[in-house]
Formats: structure tokens, sequence, C-alpha cells
């Protein structure tokens, strides 16, 4: 289980990127964005980067926040598909 | 480019940010406020709120921020635009003004507090519909300041998350595709606050372009790998999409144009750099640098999907394009096509003593100097509305200080002319337009005892006419009172009691220095310096000022400015063992007269017969001293000139020797100002010719009934 930090920057991305490298296998990594508050591309691509690869990944309980800047980066369809609330 | 230098062009754009919001709300003002002129205010005081916060100018930015929170709610309809709160908005204007002066000098920002409370007010009354909560910070603490981009984003975010946007009919408009590289992530930029802005312009989200994204393990957090491709509605301009990247250089590429177009990304070395414990290849980069260190490499198309074809970068769309210059660059270019110019007649002085006057490369060569020397010029003019966009905030102060109110009409802004003449004109068109709602137009009361509009009005017009630019400042107020201006004038001893005066010379009083004839000082005008410094300030630009005045019915200051002051055409004359120039603007005819054409006058002065008008005829060679020149007109030839204000006089010189453009030099500079010479110039010989002033010489020759024996300092 990966928690999203409430700003996901470009620093958030490259703090992040270790530890979801680490955590990708088999089966699908949660992912959740509750406290999300802000998001930025670098983070946004991570995700996308980390959906498409093996096991890809399951966003738990989006925050608005988060929506809506998928929503802004057209990417809801991608992420977001199969959300757990 | 340092970090001054876009500080440098961060405030030019908010001078053209300030100014688009000023005729926006002007254009409100007038009843216009349809969607497009609502969202260029909007675009306005966003832009400098961008800049602002990205320069660290937090109290401008914290206010730009409270102003736009307004004027987003106009725009969605929130609250309406009724005539109160366009003077509040203009109002929230001129002290966004103030703080980008404040911000531009380093000094205090003005205390916007009292303002911002009623920003807020107003869109409080918006009917009861309040705004989403989050987004109306508003208040002045500093919160809401863009320190980091992503602060931004959280308006936008709540915003959008809030009312579901407008839906938007699908097949309409135009596509716009954006692809940020590395660098707009690294350098402070976030590239969802462009994809935000294009929101804000009406556009939706068509497509974004994770072709390129890799899998995890080849990823690069620094690296760009999104691309978006976003329907703008058809009313937005391409410009108006381009202004967003602006700021950005070349960390984005954007391409306009069908599906497809999407630019390829730009992504540095094949292995990413990044983290420890992964199983990906050595970190050979740190993190931080990776991106910026990584970004000038050619795109290699890499994981290129069907949207994104190998199709060029630059996505050639017929966009029109901009480049800043700094203005010394400009003037050197034009310095040198000054010599060019120069030197070009020298060649074909050279060649004519060659009998090689007529080869068709001479000719070619003169075509493209002069082709050079107009297009250099244009990169210098500028429309005048520039000058013009300043008035309704000066009118307001004045509405303000005077209580009277005052309607502007503004004629022919987009006349362009030199640069150097546009900001030399700010000055003496403040004191002008003060002078006139001053002293010019009367209180209420006092028009409507008199049967006008208890509103004033202000007339500004632009023109060309005849190689030179005229500007009007016309007021409809009560005229000029030439017998109080000549009683004052006789008071103050410049001029005698017994003197005669025609109407024009007691206007032209108003110009001598300390003269005013204000019962009172105000901190307006009165004081008596403005008047003479105007003259100065357009006499300095190579104009001239005259004045039109009917009591009871209003002024006009009319400005006859040069179109540039560096290269002119001219007509080359020789008077004795002298050449001189004259300006072709002001001449009309050449002409050789007979005997009957020329009728004398008292006992030196002759006149031409020109058609049945008679004009004086002053003879260069009397003014210039020059030895043997012609002195009767029957054997010379007679230049009919023309002038603003002094009507024509008919030159008489030995001979016309050419026709050419020529490069002034002003004679101050290097002698000293000598009346009835407007300047030098360096002829193809190589010789120094002086360049003849017609309008003063019209003006001794209207005043003398002929030649007026003003000797003309030889320098030449």
């Amino acid at each position: 289980m990966i928690t999203l930090p409430s700003i996901c920057d470009r620093s958030a991305a490259a703090a992040l990127y270790p530890e979801i490298a680490d955590s990708l296998g088999s089966a699908p990594l949660p992912v959740d964005a509750a406290r999300v508050e802000r998001i930025g591309q670098a983070m946004l691509q991570l995700l996308v980067s980390a959906a498409r690869s093996e096991g890809g990944i399951v966003i738990q309980h989006p925050s608005e926040a988060f929506t809506a800047a998928l929503r802004l980066a057209g990417l809801d369809h991608i992420l977001l598909e199969g959300v757990t609330a | 480019m340092t970090e001054d230098d876009i500080k440098q062009i961060f405030f030019v754009e908010c001078e053209e940010s300030l100014e688009a919001a000023e005729s926006g709300l002007a254009a409100c003002r007038e009843g216009t406020h349809d969607a497009e002129t609502i969202n260029a205010i909007f675009r306005a005081v966003h832009s400098v709120k961008g800049g602002a916060g990205a320069f660290g100018h937090t109290a401008l930015a914290a206010y730009t921020h409270g102003f736009e929170n307004l004027l987003g709610d106009i725009r969605e309809g929130l609250v309406p635009l009724e005539a109160g709160l366009v003077d509040l908005l203009l109002l929230a204007l001129d002290c966004l003004r103030d703080h980008v002066e404040a911000a531009r000098g380093g000094g205090t920002p003005p205390d916007d507090a009292d303002l911002l409370a009623r920003l807020e007010a107003a869109r409080a009354g918006n009917g009861g519909e309040v705004a989403p909560p989050p987004a109306a910070p508003a208040a002045p603490a500093p919160a809401p300041v863009a320190s980091d981009p992503l602060d931004d984003l959280d308006a936008l975010l709540n915003e959008l998350s809030a009312p579901a946007p407008p839906a938007k009919a699908a097949p309409e408009g135009w596509l716009v595709h954006i692809r940020p590289h590395a660098g707009a992530m690294t350098k402070g930029s976030e590239p969802l606050l462009w994809l935000r802005e294009l929101c804000d312009l009406g556009g939706t989200c068509e497509l974004c372009d994770i072709a390129a994204v890799p899998t995890f393990e080849r990823l690069a957090v620094n690296e760009g790998y999104l691309g978006w491709t976003f329907r703008m509605p058809g009313h937005v301009t391409r410009e108006s999409v381009a202004e967003i990247f602006d700021f950005v250089g070349d960390e984005v590429a954007v391409a306009y144009g069908p599906e497809g177009t999407m630019p390829p990304p730009r992504i540095a070395a094949p292995q990413p750099p990044v983290a420890s414990a992964t199983p990906a290849p050595a970190p050979a980069t740190a993190v931080g640098d990776a991106g910026a260190a990584a970004a000038p490499q050619p795109a290699a198309p890499a994981g290129a999907g069907p949207t994104a074809p190998a199709a060029a970068t630059a996505a050639a769309a017929p966009v029109t394009q901009s480049v800043r210059i700094d203005l010394r660059k400009l003037d050197m270019l034009i310095d040198g096509v000054g010599e060019l110019v120069i030197a070009q007649a020298m060649l074909a002085q050279r060649l004519a003593n060659e009998n090689l006057a007529h080869i068709e490369e001479l000719a070619l060569i003169e075509t493209l100097v002069r082709d050079i020397q107009e297009h250099a010029m244009a990169f210098r003019a500028q429309p005048i509305s520039s000058v013009f966009g300043r008035v309704p905030r000066l009118l307001r102060e004045l509405g303000t200080s005077t209580g009277k109110h005052v309607k502007l009409e503004v004629f022919g802004e987009t006349t362009e002319l030199d640069k150097t003449v546009i900001e030399r004109l700010s000055e003496p068109m403040t004191h002008l337009i003060r002078n006139a709602v001053d002293h010019g137009i009367e209180p209420p009361d006092e028009r409507r005892a008199a049967g006008k509009d208890p509103e004033g009005t202000l007339t500004l017009s632009a023109e060309q006419k005849a190689g030179r630019i005229i500007i009007r400042i016309a007021d409809d107020g009560r005229g000029i009172d030439r017998d109080r201006v000549l009683a004052k004038a006789i008071a103050n001893g410049l001029v005698a009691p017994e003197a005669q005066l025609t109407d024009d010379d007691i206007n032209q009083l108003i110009f001598a220095p300390g003269f005013s004839t204000a019962a009172q000082v105000s901190n307006i005008s009165g004081r008596g310096v403005g008047m003479d410094v105007v003259k100065q300030n357009v006499k300095e630009l190579g104009g001239r000022i005259t004045i039109e005045s009917v009591p009871g019915k209003g002024t006009t200051f009319s400005l006859a400015l040069p179109l540039t002051l560096a290269i002119s055409d001219g007509m080359i004359v020789q008077v004795g063992d002298q050449s001189l120039v004259i300006p072709l603007t002001h001449v009309i005819e050449s002409l050789r007269p007979t005997p009957a054409d020329v009728k004398g006058m008292g006992t030196r002065a002759q006149m031409l017969n020109a058609r049945g008008s008679f004009v004086p005829i002053v003879p260069l060679g009397a003014l210039t001293g020059a030895n043997e020149a012609v002195m009767n007109p029957c054997e010379g030839v007679l230049v009919l000139v023309e002038t603003e204000g002094h009507g024509r006089a008919a030159l008489l010189v030995d001979s016309i020797t050419d026709q050419r453009q020529f490069v002034i030099k002003a004679l101050d500079a290097h002698y000293r100002q000598i009346d009835s010479v407007a300047g030098a110039t360096i002829l193809g010989n190589g010789k120094v010719a002086l360049i003849v002033d017609v309008d003063f010489i019209a003006s001794t020759a209207a005043h003398a009934g002929g030649a007026g024996g003003m000797a003309l300092a030889a320098a030449a």
C-alpha cells in the first residue's frame, strides 16, 4: 500500500519513485489518494507509468482535488477506472 | 537572458495587460460587456498575477488575486456587471497600476485593504449565490500568493470540483497540442497550470497522450512524457492561447491544427537516472539536476504512438510570432541604416563622376536601401494608443479632484509613430490634458448655464498627414480668454502694453515661461510651469504646436510631429556656393516664374502670384549669406513649400540638383541650435549641407511679408 502525500509535486514524485518501484508486482498495487490536495505533472505521469507497468496500480479513496486534477488532465479514465472510494 | 531581463519583460507585459484591461473596461462602460470583453479583462489581470507570483511580488499577487476573484465571478455571470461595478473595477485597475509601479520601483505597495474589501463586498452581493468558499480567500492575507506554482492549482481544483463546467458543444472550435518538456517542470513552473489557463479560456481536454510514458523502471521523474490536446472555442484567438506560454520559452512545444499534430516528446537519455534501490541501471545523475542537464537533446520520437507522428515539432501553423528586442540593438541597426544611406549616396556620386550614374545595379541598391530603411523604421513604430490609453485614468483622477467629469473621444489611435516620439510625447500630452480639464472645461453649473452638456468632452485624435503626425487635443470648454491672457502678459511684463498682437500671437503667449492666468494655483495646473515645457518638449521632437480657440466653444491644440527622427526625403538645392536640403514633406512644386508672376511689395519684398494667390518669396541666398546666389526669381527656381500653421512660401534657389534620402544629424549636438536650420546632413560628396527649417522660414516670411532679414549663420 502506497500513500500519496498531500502535496504531490516533483520532489514528492522523486521521493516516492523507489518505494513504488519496490512494491510493483504481480498484483495491482493499492495507492491511497485520500490526502492529496495538490498534484503536478511529475506525479501524474509517475502514476500513469506505474499503472501501465506489470501488475499496475489501483487508486483508493481519491480526494476531490485528486479527481479534479485527473479530470483536468484528461487522465480520469486511465487512472480512476474501477476505483474504490 | 538574466532574471532582470525577464523581470523587465514582465513589467513590459504588465503595461500591455493594464492597457488591455483599461480598454476592456472602457468598452464595458460604453455598454459592451460581451463574454470576450470580460474575458480579455480577466486574462489581463490574470497574467499580471501569474508573473507577480513567479517573481515574488507578494503584495501585487495578493491584490490581483482579490481583483481576479471578482472578475471571475463576473465572467461566470454570478455578479451582474452594472455601471457602478464598472467604476469600482476601474478604481481597482488604478490601484493595480500603482501596485505594478511599486513592484517595479521597489516602493511601498499602495494600501489596498479597503479596496479589496469593496471588491469582496461586490462579490458577496451576487444575489445569495455564494461562490464555493475555498476559492474566496480575498482578505489581505498573503496566503494565495503563487510562490509555489501548485498553489494556484489548489484554487483550480476547487473550482473544478465544485460546479460542473458548462457543457461544451463538441465539434466546434480548434485544437491546440501541448507537450511540456523536462524543463517545464524543473524551472519552477507547472504544466497543469497552463492546462488550467486553457480551461479558463473555455478549452476542454480532448486527449491526454500517454503513449510516451515508459514502463516504471525506465521512467525518469524529471522528464516530460505527457502531451495534451485541448479543444478551444472558436471565439478564442490563437494569440490568447499563445500568451499562456509566453513565459515558458522552449520548455514546451505548442502546436495548432488538426489531430495528429502533437509535437513529439523530447526525452533525454534512453535510461533514466533516479533513485537508489531500483533494479534500474546505475543512478548516474542526481535527481535534482537531471531534467535541466538533460534538456536539449533532439527529439527521438521514442515510442511514438498514433497520436505522435514524426511531424516536425515546429508544427508549422501560420501563427504571427513576435520577438522582443532590446531597443539599443534596434537603434544600432537604425544608425547602421543611416550610414548605409550616406554610403549609398557617396557611391552614387562617385559613379556619377565616372559617368555611370544610371547603371542598373545602383538603382537596385537604391531600392534595397530604401526597403531596409522602411523596415527598420517600422520596427520602431508603435501605435499611439499606448499614449492615449493612459488618458482615461488621468481623466478619472482629474474628475475626482476637480469635480469635472469629462467624456473622452479618441480617433486614430492605431496611427503609428516612432517609439522615441511616443515616449517623449506622454509628458506634454499630460500637461495639455490637465490644462484642458482645469482651465478649458467649465464646471458643470457654468456649462449648464451656457446651454452645454454638463459633462465636458475631450477629443484626442491622431492622423498621418503630409509625412507628419498630427495629434489634436480638443476640449469643448470656454476657450482661451484672450483679453485676460493679454492683460496678464502685460502685467507680467511679457508684452509691451502698446503692442499690437494677433489672436494667434495672444494664444501663443500661454507658452511663455512663467505664464499662468489661473486665479488660483491648484495642484493640477496654474503654476505656469508646464505650457512652456510642453512647447519645449514638442520642439525638441522636431514638432510644432498650434492653438485654435473659439471663445465659448473650446480650444484645440495641434501637435505636428515628424514620423521619425532619423531619415527623411529631401530636395537638394544649390544656393550660390552652398548646398541646402529642403525636406520633401513640405514641397508642393517647383517652378521658374515669368516676370509677370512676381510682384514687388514695399522696397524689398516680393510676392509670387501662384495661380491667383500671393505667396511671399524668400531668397534662401539672402538667408544663408551664400556668395553669388541668384536674387532675381526669374533667373532661379522657386520651390513652393507649405507648412502647418504658417501657410505657404516660395523659396528662391539657384537650381535643384537632386532628390534623395538624407540622414538628419542634429546641429545643436555638434554646434548650436540655429533658427531656420533644422539640422544638417552629409551629402554624397562628403560635404555637409544644412537642412532648411521650412516652418520657421515660412513663419518669418509671413510676419515680415517677405524676406525677413534673418541672417542664417553659415555653419557649413
